[in-house]
């Protein structure tokens, strides 16, 4: 075993192997699970029933999954479907998928009860004013459900993140799996590196979570959207 | 359950119409009628001889060419002053940006709002909010206003510029449906008043009328108790 | 109601087109027996392995690279077939399912075939094993300071021991009426030893025991069986099951790499 590194060594190693996958994953896993959230909300609350039914289904059945076992079953599984894609290439899709799946559940309630909690009188206004139902939820109803969303979004955010290290079990290198190689190189400071590791993604879920949460939620709160 | 039953009345051109009565009475009930907020069971609504109620008519075309004044103002919490009066004429009317900032301008300038254009609802008064809604339906040009009790809501200090805003309007000859209390702004301009009573009209008639010699016992003892209750308001007009 | 019924039909045409594509095996994949050439083609041999389990496999971070003696193994293998080696490093659990799924196309992670227990013909039904490559002693350890002293695994009763989870060792500890306390990694069995503050003895592969010896004080207070370990592919693959075999079976041949590599990682 080598000489034991210093702590700037440490950090910079983790975040040089570790750092990209880390913000891709979350990214796009926020991303497409904002999409597919969206559409979820607006079919439980507008779509036929029996879509709605679907919806509400999805939500129940993607929280109830341990993430680690969508990742199993997507990152092995994908290449049955997408044989003609390199299997190795495809793991990283899978972790995508199941993260934006899951995620997707959770932003679906996010959204739903951000719309719910606009002011039913903001929608009659714009309807009284001649707006389309589609035209008022645009313009009226959205904007407001969106402005609403932000504080817990920014808690699925901080979720997603730190999920995004369970990519590690299949062998993606994200922060966490070059924290651990760090652990097993240098056993005597292997608690130092999971140390690292938990500041690393303290300072990169904190500021985010404090400026659109805390911040997003005093606004709110001072334009009188929600509720009242 | 049947909330209003047989009414039925003519509002001509710049006519101001006063509905009051005791709370349940149906005068909100009747104002989303007519805009089709609450669509009717039964029964016909008229605009300049075109049937709302009829469902093959484009109820939005409709809308638009109905303003509605709130109780609680429903002013869009996300949107300053002015793109709160601007965003009828630019989504429903199809300004151009520019042209729709304009007119809502002047508009808000109608209602002495123009100072406060850029703030948002949350930074106004009540009395303020009020006067932005109106401007929002004053925008679009409408036939006619429905006030649905817009100065219920208020502190009494506020409610004196929101009526003299509405009197102003009245005096231009804009043609208006209004649910209130405000007797003194009722005498001032109301061309007819109509008194509702668990969802029929107990009474109507000119302001005159009703101030000399009501003639059910019901709406005498009603307007005493709201003399008793808010006193006249009419020293708060010019 | 029209509409309704054809928003369910829709509903369920795509569950049962998802649910079809997914179970029914791919009509297009491509047939077996072709995977040495689609190796070649690719230029790199892909072997998946969990490296917490030194001197087998580990992460060097100063070089970047993962090294240990299934490493040095496997790249055997990739010369055999004329392509790079590529170690791809997975959490131990995960390694069949990815071997299955063709995502990597072989494991070389000290993966012990015993055909007399259920564990391995659990793992022969999923996966084909070669011929053992190695065949290493497991052992009891304690620390240097321990007083304990056994004669058989029973003496361990009351004990307070580890092994691994779902390692041959768990099963012989039960089979000996022990219950023992288990860690999902060597690395952290051994931590919990080390520290002196949790158990009392560790049950492992000898060269676990080998490779932590240099850095603290450990003794061997009983040698039990020995566990043949095999690499493992598809049984979809038998050309690249044929290619490992050959290679296992001659670099064992007196003049073979296997002596240099034995010495290299295990004494």
């Amino acid at each position: 075993m080598s000489d034991i590194p210093s702590l700037s060594e440490i950090i910079f190693y983790i975040l040089r192997r570790g750092l990209y996958h880390t913000l891709l994953l979350t990214a796009l896993g926020l991303l497409i699970g904002f999409i597919l959230g969206i559409s979820l909300a607006l079919i439980r609350l507008y779509g036929a029933k029996e879509l709605a039914w679907f919806s509400s289904g999805y939500e129940k059945l993607f929280r109830g999954i341990p993430l680690i076992v969508l990742i199993y079953v997507f990152a092995f599984g994908l290449p049955d479907i997408f044989w003609y894609i390199d299997p190795l290439e495809l793991r990283l899709g899978g972790v995508v998928l199941a993260l934006s799946l899951r995620s997707a559940a959770y932003q679906s309630q996010i959204f739903r009860g951000a719309i719910l909690s606009v002011n039913p009188g903001q929608m009659e206004a714009a309807r009284a004013l001649g707006m389309k139902g589609s035209q008022a939820f645009r313009h009226v109803v959205m904007p407001q459900a969106l402005r609403l969303a932000v504080p817990s979004w920014s808690n699925e955010y901080a979720v997603v993140i730190k999920d995004s290290s369970f990519a590690s079990a299949i062998g993606i290198i994200e922060l966490t799996q070059a924290a651990y190689f760090v652990s097993v190189s240098f056993q005597e400071i292997w608690a130092l590196s999971y140390l690292i590791l938990a500041i690393l993604y303290f300072l990169f879920t904190y500021p985010i979570t404090r400026i659109f949460g805390e911040r997003q939620s005093k606004k709110l709160k001072k334009f009188g959207m929600g509720g009242g | 359950m049947q909330v209003l039953k047989g009414i039925s009345f003519e509002l001509g051109e710049g006519e101001v119409k006063v509905v009051f009565g005791p709370s349940g009475s149906g005068k909100s009930t009747l104002l989303r009628c007519i805009n089709m907020l609450n669509p009717p069971d039964k029964g016909e609504v008229y605009l300049r001889g075109e049937n709302i109620t009829d469902p093959e008519v484009n109820i939005n075309a409709m809308r638009a060419r109905i303003g509605m004044v709130f109780q609680h103002f429903n002013l869009f919490a996300h949107l300053k002053a002015i793109d709160n009066v601007s965003i009828g004429l630019r989504r429903v009317r199809g300004f151009p940006k520019e042209e729709a900032r304009e007119k809502a301008l002047e508009v808000l300038q109608t209602v002495k709002m123009e100072k406060w254009a850029d703030h948002y609802p949350a930074e106004l008064s009540g009395g303020q909010q009020q006067r932005v809604g109106i401007a929002r339906a004053l925008a679009m040009d409408p036939d006619v206003i429905l006030f649905d009790e817009p100065t219920s809501a208020l502190d009494p200090e506020l409610i004196g510029e929101v009526l003299q805003v509405m009197l102003d309007l009245a005096k231009a000859g804009t043609t208006m449906i209004v649910v209130t209390h405000e007797m003194g702004f009722a005498k001032a301009v109301a061309s007819e008043m109509i008194f509702l009573g668990d969802g029929v009209i107990i009474e109507s008639g000119t302001p005159e009328h009703f101030f000399i010699s009501p003639k059910s016992e019901r709406v005498k003892k009603f307007l005493q108790q709201l003399d008793i209750l808010y006193g006249s308001h009419e020293k708060l007009l010019k | 109601m029209k509409r309704e019924i054809a928003v369910v039909a829709m509903v369920v045409c795509l569950a049962g087109g998802f649910l079809a594509g997914w179970f029914i095996p791919p009509l297009f994949a491509p047939p077996s027996g072709e995977l040495i050439s689609k190796i070649k083609s690719r230029g790199e041999l892909r072997v998946g392995t969990s490296t917490d389990y030194e001197p087998f496999e580990f992460d060097n971070i100063t070089s970047g690279e993962i090294e240990g003696f299934d490493v040095d193994v496997s790249r055997l293998i990739a010369d055999e077939i004329g392509v790079d080696l590529l170690m791809v490093n997975m959490d131990f659990e995960a390694l069949i399912s990815a071997c299955v799924a063709g995502t990597i196309d072989m494991i070389a992670a000290a993966l012990t075939y015993d055909p007399t227990t259920e564990l391995g013909q659990q793992r022969a039904k999923q996966l084909a094993p070669s011929i053992p490559y190695i065949t290493v002693a497991q052992v009891v350890i304690t620390l240097g300071s321990s007083s304990l002293n056994i004669n058989n695994l029973s003496d361990l009763v009351g004990e307070d021991v580890g092994c691994q989870t779902g390692s041959t060792m768990q099963a012989d500890l039960i089979a000996a009426g022990v219950n023992p306390t288990t860690f999902p990694s060597a690395l952290a069995l051994m931590l919990d030893l080390v520290s002196g503050l949790g158990i009392e003895a560790a049950y492992l592969d000898e060269p676990v025991f080998t490779a932590w010896n240099d850095t603290y004080d450990l003794k061997i207070i009983l040698r039990t069986g020995t566990e043949p370990m095999s690499l493992w592919c598809r049984h979809e693959d038998p050309d690249l099951l044929y290619v490992i075999n050959t290679v296992i079976l001659t670099e064992y041949e007196p003049n073979g790499t296997m002596y240099e590599l034995l010495d290299k990682w295990f004494v």
